[in-house]
């Protein structure tokens, strides 16, 4: 019953999501707010929606006592080359204003509405996560196991309290996938783990989202300079200090601790790679930060032997290059270089073309066949016993809503790390699968809706934030059920363990700043407060 | 922002690629791992599962025991949580008894199982093989309900540590089939008694030793005879001719079939199991004396033996206290009374320490020292209704499994504890 309830609330979160953000699609341009010295503020040319008043979370603040909380809303209508304004005082307030081309004033229909569903958005969210935590204790017993979820709904509430006008949607998904990792996390740890891990991912979350509030993050390049250094500096720890685990050498102890370098370096090179606004590189520059630094870090993959590393480090990559290299030459030589390069993993890691040998079975298997699952892994004893194991969780023992009594996947390896999709599927049932997919295609929808009103930095980081995401979760949930010939990868947001949080949790706050905007605030006369 | 747009809707592709090869997972390779999934399912169902002897004494409680002892001795009836024995209980749990919800999945029927076993005798009869280096068996049924009380086989497996083991100690021999030896007379005997009794009591024959059809141990010359001469001597020209006079070779074969001596579904809960052979079309005489092509298993004889106690009634061996005993009359009760008469003086020669009749039996091997079997059935008031069948594997004969199966019913059976 716990689990039918949670699948409507899930439908319910979706459709509601889904159609707050339909709506909202085109509430997005605003105005160019300049200051006295000309320095942009507001750029509604990128699509930012202006709010004026005496709100402390207005765009624009005007000290006027006598002025509203919300005085004036502005945004630009392409489409009629109209600035369209709303006053509750029917009267634009009083700020310079820079219009496009040259604009006309309108009134619009009243928007208010549009903010008033959003609500529903977290509203439903935190039920879920009620439902979850009712569910959680229901089954252990331990008011400690409450203790994640609470930290979930702080974070959900005050991601909502940030500003009137926004809904936070990524914050919803990352809190709702987050309930799975405490599943996940639970399976073999202790509730203090599972509130530890998330509150590493709502930290990491928040410090990313606060980061990148600052202006000068975007102008000058003072993450990439800390990210390149922080990334050498661990893939040197790394290859000093790590030791084998199940053939790869990404695992560092220290104490008692132990933990995945290569978990930060990738968020860490994602933002080596983002070019700041208004900053031209040399050549020199483009160099190192485009051939040398990512040579270090392919090399660094090759030599501890993570190819789901190396993978997403060449997804990351190649995204970057498409995405602000302009020479569509170079951007294809490279996507064929990459193509060639997956090949020479096979050549170089032994291990990794045995797999691939056995998922794709033998010569006469289909890639259709091949991509469902032929091959040798039809076993569930021997080699791809995992893939096999959690495919049998997954769709024969989870049936439609979970099989909480039996466990197919008791003992097998990493049962709640590479394969925790098929754990999830095999408690919740496996419809869940689908409303995990259905999840990320918000958070897709949401932040693409979201990123027209930020500067070219930020998109581009949220671009390769996305993508990391997104193909993490491809890899983890492929190589769980045999589409991929790849294990090792951990799903984003939902395997167990602390590492992963350090990234995924900066990728989503990152994907949430995406959606907030910033306030600029100026006095009436128009000066900086 | 045209090229972020392109990104995010290849990765929305992706994402819906990726959902149709979910959907075809589940669709094409659950479907194909549908039998193994059973098998994968079911180790975790066993976790949960508990299994006792007769008296509720745990012989798997969702691990296997600490004791080996219990391990080996019980191996070939519960099993072990790889499905090595097909007919075993828990690869039976993980199979039959496992049922699959489309939507909660996988469910067992049965948490716990109750076995007609006796712990304390099947760990006796297997300490015994064990220490006098023997393969074969012993089968302890009780002959009025059916029940398997007994049913332990050498070599044996530690499911505890299964890599260690001998070549055929995954096969239990009470079901497996070996020439019956003169274990198989009783059964020439019977049939000749329900064809005509007072043609087969006025019987009269003289051996001499040999004859142009067979010759007895050790050409042992046992003079005249009656049917009840020939079962006490085991006298193979005897009951050649005894056959030969009585019966065709089609009447033995049916009446073979007819007392369930040839059955695989023994024991009748856990069915399959490997069916005895017997075509007297091939040599009458040999087969009626138990060699030619005879192939038996220990359970059948141990069960038409227990007949022969209960007044004919033939009862269906379990393992499972829940199966309802399945009584049925193979023989006459005059028929049934004239052979245990006639066996008892063989049982009484065993040593056995209570009222009882049996039959030994040497089968002969062409390349191999022979088998040796030895079957009785408790008749006494004062004793349980057992019938116990010993059988050892090219042991060099009878007085082996007489000797092993004396001292298994007078120290376990009817007196004393297991030490």
């Amino acid at each position: 019953m716990h689990n039918f309830l949670q699948y409507l609330m899930l439908a319910s979160f979706l459709a509601c999501s889904f159609f707050v953000l339909y709506r909202r699609r085109t509430v997005r341009y605003g105005l160019i707010v300049r200051d006295e010295q000309g320095t942009v503020l507001a750029d509604g040319r990128q699509g930012l929606e202006t709010t004026f008043g005496r709100s402390r979370n207005a765009d624009v603040r005007l000290r006027d006592p006598t002025l509203s909380r919300q005085q004036a809303v502005f945004r630009y209508d392409a489409k009629s080359n109209q600035i369209i304004a709303w006053s509750k005082a029917g009267e634009a307030g009083a700020a310079r204003v820079v219009p496009h081309n040259s604009p006309r004033f309108s009134l619009p229909r009243a928007f208010s509405a549009a903010y008033a569903y959003g609500s529903l958005v977290p509203i439903l969210a935190a039920g879920f996560l009620l439902l979850r935590m009712i569910g959680a204790y229901g089954e252990f017993r331990d008011l400690t196991v409450l203790l994640p979820f609470c930290i979930l709904l702080v974070y959900l509430i005050l991601s909502t309290a940030v500003r009137v006008d926004h809904v936070p949607v990524a914050e919803a998904v990352m809190s709702i996938l987050l309930t799975y990792y405490v599943d996940a996390t639970l399976y073999l740890g202790t509730p203090v783990e599972a509130a530890v891990g998330v509150g590493l991912y709502t930290g990491c979350a928040i410090l990313a989202y606060w980061v990148l509030r600052f202006h000068f993050c975007e102008t000058r390049p003072v993450l990439r300079t800390v990210a390149v250094g922080a990334a050498l500096a661990l893939i040197c720890l790394n290859l000093l200090l790590a030791s084998d685990v199940n053939g790869s050498y990404n695992w560092v102890r220290l104490g008692s601790v132990s933990f995945q370098p290569s978990e930060a370096i990738k968020v860490l090179f994602a933002f080596a790679l983002v070019n700041p606004v208004r900053v031209s590189l040399t050549k020199w520059h483009k160099i190192l930060y485009f051939a040398v630094f990512p040579a270090i870090c392919f090399g660094y993959a090759l030599l501890i032997r993570d190819v789901g590393c190396l993978l997403q480090l060449g997804v990351i990559y190649l995204a970057a290059i498409v995405l602000q290299e302009d020479n569509p030459l170079i951007s294809l030589c490279l996507i064929a270089f990459a193509i060639a390069g997956c090949k020479l993993v096979l050549l170089v890691s032994s291990t990794a073309a045995s797999r691939y040998l056995g998922w794709r079975g033998n010569a006469e298997t289909s890639i259709w066949a091949a991509l469902t699952g032929a091959g040798a892994f039809q076993s569930p004893y021997h080699y791809g016993y995992q893939s096999t194991r959690a495919t049998i969780a997954a769709f024969q023992n989870g049936g439609l809503l979970g099989n909480g009594s039996i466990d197919v996947l008791d003992g097998v390896l990493a049962a709640n790390s590479d394969l925790v999709t098929g754990l999830l599927a095999q408690k919740h049932g496996w419809p869940l699968l689908l409303f995990l997919l259905l999840l990320y295609g918000l958070l897709l929808y949401s932040v693409m809706q979201a990123m027209g009103q930020k500067s070219k930095f930020q998109q581009t980081l949220t671009a390769l934030s996305m993508t990391l995401m997104v193909f993490a979760m491809l890899l983890n949930t492929g190589g769980t059920f045999g589409i991929i010939a790849l294990t090792g990868v951990v799903n984003p947001a939902l395997s167990d363990g602390m590492s992963a949080a350090l990234c995924y949790g900066t990728c989503f706050g990152i994907l949430a700043s995406s959606g907030l905007r910033r306030s600029y605030r100026v006095n009436l006369k128009g000066e900086s407060v | 922002m045209r090229r972020i747009k392109a990104l995010f809707l290849a990765l929305g592709i992706c994402l819906a690629g990726f959902t149709c090869c979910l959907l075809g997972v589940m669709v094409r390779q659950a479907k194909e791992l549908r039998e193994q999934a059973r098998i994968s399912v079911g180790t975790g169902l066993l976790e949960q599962l508990t299994i006792t002897d007769r008296s509720g004494t745990p012989i798997y409680d969702g691990s296997y025991s600490e004791e080996e002892l219990t391990r080996r001795s019980t191996f070939h009836i519960i099993g072990d949580l790889h499905g090595s024995l097909p007919n075993a209980v828990l690869t039976w749990q993980q199979t039959e008894a496992t049922t699959l919800s489309f939507l909660t999945g996988f469910r067992s029927e049965a948490q716990t199982i109750q076995l007609t076993l006796d712990l304390r005798l099947q760990n006796a009869a297997y300490s015994l093989l064990q220490d006098g280096g023997y393969r074969g068996t012993v089968v302890v049924l009780d002959y009025t309900t059916g029940d398997v009380l007994v049913m332990a086989s050498t070599p044996s497996v530690d499911a505890e540590n299964p890599d260690n083991y001998e070549d055929g100690s995954f096969l239990c021999k009470a079901l497996l089939a070996y020439a019956p030896g003169s274990t198989m007379k009783a059964v020439t005997a019977a049939a000749g008694l329900e064809k005509d009794a007072a043609a087969a009591e006025a019987f009269a024959y003289t051996c001499g030793g040999f004859d142009d059809y067979a010759r007895c141990a050790d050409t042992t010359a046992h003079g005249v005879q009656h049917l009840r001469d020939i079962l006490i001597h085991s006298c193979n020209c005897g009951i050649g001719a005894f056959a030969r006079a009585l019966l065709s070779p089609e009447e033995l074969n049916e009446f073979a079939q007819s007392v369930h001596l040839l059955d695989a579904d023994i024991p009748c809960d856990f069915p399959g199991q490997a069916s005895g052979h017997l075509d007297a079309e091939d040599d009458l005489t040999w087969s009626a004396i138990g060699q030619s092509t005879d192939l038996l298993t220990p359970i059948s004889l141990c069960a038409f033996y227990g007949a022969i106690a209960n007044q004919g009634v033939w009862v269906a061996p379990h393992l499972l206290t829940d199966t309802e005993p399945v009584g049925e009359c193979i023989i006459e009760q005059t028929t049934a009374q004239y052979l245990a008469d006639a066996l008892m003086p063989v049982a009484a020669n065993a040593g056995i320490a209570c009222s009882a009749f049996g039959k030994t039996g040497t089968a002969e091997l062409d390349d191999a020292p022979p088998h040796g079997w030895f079957i009785i059935s408790l008749t006494d008031e004062q004793a349980p209704p057992y019938t116990i069948a010993v059988f050892l594997e090219n042991c060099g004969g009878a007085s082996y499994a007489k000797a092993l199966l004396a001292a298994f019913t007078n120290q376990y059976l009817l007196g004393g504890d297991v030490s």
